[in-house]
């Protein structure tokens, strides 16, 4: 109950941000929407043998998965938080700085989900799409279990990008480089079953297909009962996984910090 | 039992070093070269509950470091830290539920929100109860004057008022050990009084213990009994105010009002002159033979009046952090 009221107290600071969040968010429409055009296009002559409602409803629900399950806050951390000393009033309150950091992330997230909604709505009626869903209810609950998961795993995958700014001072090409490797891996560019077999095997091995892909193909109703209990149990895994490091590095970290300027 | 214990704290920085020139900017690439820095260096103290301590010295002196030990915000180098029975590096909830650091340049309120919804958040993330919040906020909000305030955006507050509201936001949760930065940095001289005002009133009121650092004299004249002077790192005098003065000053100042002017080379050959304007004339001698000093004078020179004083406590210090 506290820890909601926090939330909602985070949420009146971040509405304060709306207009910049949505010039944010039409920012990040634009790769989806380029695949999407292109996919349509090549629907006329479809030879690929692919199932074109899948892939479309796949495309346009990366424009709400690119803007809602994906955790945006490492360059935060790593520049205001870290080399610029503003963990500082983190570090002083009775509250973990994860909590609060997820708690003013979240919030972003919530917010960009809207305008997603709503563009996919204008969307999916402009390009005549028509959206193939999960029916049943149960699977629709695990599948939206599932993207909670995979918010979750991104986030404490950004905040472990974030706090290697206790070690490095140059993080921006670091950020750049692994943003490409996980939009890649994690089937923002193409969907995992198009890429080339074996890169499609290094992907499975990673975390990145269960921050994006995996949750999005549960939406669509692409697996079996067996197939969703395993992919939310693998979400559940990497997440331990990574909330261990995280706090294994963390600890480690803060020992090096010199809160400079505060 | 002290509520602050502090043995032998060092607390070292790394900072990168480079070279002049380009062959030292191309050394520094290949491989950067890391000078240690002490910034605090062997610091030992301890502080009774209640006790209103000022924290004194120049800039770059220590004094925001050792803070910043005793918060739990960095780890020391090596040395020993009790605050309240905690280490603070642990940040345990406990400990952090009853410590503040106040530091003059950051900020924890809302930029784009009224101060009292940072409050609101503090009274949550503190567990404050709702009837404890009430009683504190009126009584802070009593104190400082800033009934109206808090309801405004705090982009659109002076620098004054938002200094209020952030101290609000680091008191709400009736910290009992607060750490001052330099508090008054940046106000106006009549802000600066209400605020030592405030704090002299706080620590009455709450009976909180309270180190506060400052390089203005003002504040730790007028608040602190007791004073810990740091230079370099190192704690040079810890002490009653007063006793700076009986301890360090090796002067007395000889204040003269003559009938008529004499030469000062007479005066010259008895101490060092401080000023002259016109029949009055001001001179340093060791205190150890003031007295017989005065009295020469007295003989050989038209003397109206005589005053015999200790140098100003400013003075002291200076010499003090000038000295090698
Ligand atoms: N984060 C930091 N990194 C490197 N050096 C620092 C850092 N913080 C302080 N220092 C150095 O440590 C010394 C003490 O600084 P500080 O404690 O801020 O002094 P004061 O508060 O007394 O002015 C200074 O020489 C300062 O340059
Ligand atoms: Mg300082």
């Amino acid at each position: 109950m506290r820890l909601f009221r926090i939330f909602l107290l985070h949420f009146q600071s971040i509405a304060q941000h709306r207009t910049r969040s949505l010039v944010w968010f039409l920012l990040s429409l634009f790769n989806p929407f380029m695949l999407l055009l292109f996919w349509t296009a090549s629907a006329k002559d479809n030879q690929l043998g692919i199932d074109l409602t899948v892939i479309s409803t796949y495309y346009l629900l990366l424009v709400l998965g690119g803007s809602t399950l994906m955790a945006h806050q490492e360059e935060d951390v790593a520049v205001m938080d870290i080399q610029k000393g503003a963990l500082v009033k983190y570090l002083l309150r009775p509250i973990p700085y994860y909590f609060m950091r997820f708690s003013e992330e979240m919030h972003y997230r919530i917010l960009q989900g809207g305008y997603g909604i709503v563009a996919i709505i204008i969307l999916s009626n402009i390009f005549q799409i028509s959206l193939k869903f999960v029916s049943d209810p149960l699977f629709l609950v695990l599948a939206l279990v599932s993207c909670v998961l995979a918010y979750l795993l991104s986030f404490t995958y950004k905040m472990l990008l974030g706090i290697l700014a206790f070690w490095l001072i140059e993080t921006r090409a670091i950020f750049e480089f692994a943003e490409v490797v996980t939009l890649i891996l994690c089937g923002f560019l193409v969907p995992l079953d198009l890429l080339p077999s074996w890169l499609k095997l290094v992907a499975q091995l990673t975390p990145f297909p269960y921050m994006i892909y995996y949750p999005l193909s549960a939406l669509i109703g692409q697996f079996s009962l067996y197939g969703l209990a395993s992919i939310l149990a693998i979400q559940a895994c990497w997440l331990g996984v990574f909330f261990l490091t995280y706090k294994l590095v963390f600890g480690a970290g803060i020992k090096r910090f010199t809160a400079v300027g505060q | 039992m002290p509520i602050i214990s502090v043995q032998n704290l060092r607390k070292t920085f790394q900072v990168p070093y480079k070279e002049p020139g380009v062959a030292g900017a191309l050394k520094s690439l290949i491989h950067r070269k890391y000078l240690e820095k002490p910034a605090v260096d062997g610091v030992s103290f301890t502080i009774e509950e209640g006790e209103l301590v000022g924290f004194i010295g120049p800039n770059g002196a220590g004094k925001t470091t050792t803070l910043k030990c005793l918060s739990g915000l960095l780890f020391p180098t090596s040395g020993e830290i009790d605050v309240l029975g905690f280490r603070p590096f642990d940040r345990k909830k406990t400990f952090l539920q009853q410590i503040s650091l106040v530091m003059g340049q950051k900020n924890q309120l809302w930029w784009d929100l009224p101060a009292m919804e940072t409050f609101l958040l503090n009274k949550e993330i503190y567990q404050i109860t709702e009837k404890q919040f009430q009683r504190v906020l009126q009584s802070l909000v009593e104190i400082l004057q800033v009934a109206d305030v808090v309801q405004i955006p705090v982009r659109n507050l002076s620098l004054g008022q938002r200094m209020k509201c952030e101290l609000i936001a680091a008191l709400i949760h009736q910290p009992k050990v607060i750490f001052l930065d330099e508090p008054t940095i940046g106000l106006d001289v009549v802000m600066q009084q209400n605020l030592r005002t405030f704090i002299k009133e706080y620590n009455h009121q709450f009976n909180a213990t309270l180190i506060l650092t400052s390089h203005y004299m003002e504040d730790v004249k007028e608040l602190c009994e007791r004073v810990i002077v740091i230079n370099n790192g190192k704690i040079v005098f810890d002490g009653r105010l007063d006793d700076i003065v009986k301890k360090f000053s090796t002067d007395k100042k000889i204040t003269l009002l003559l009938s008529k002017s004499v030469d000062l080379n007479i005066l010259q050959s008895y101490g060092q002159i401080k000023s002259s304007e016109g029949n009055k004339v001001t001179i340093m001698v060791p205190s150890a033979n003031s007295r017989q000093i005065a009295a020469e004078l007295l003989a050989k020179l038209p003397v109206v009046d005589v005053n015999i004083e200790e140098p100003e406590i400013e003075e002291i210090i200076r010499q003090m952090f000038t000295r090698k």
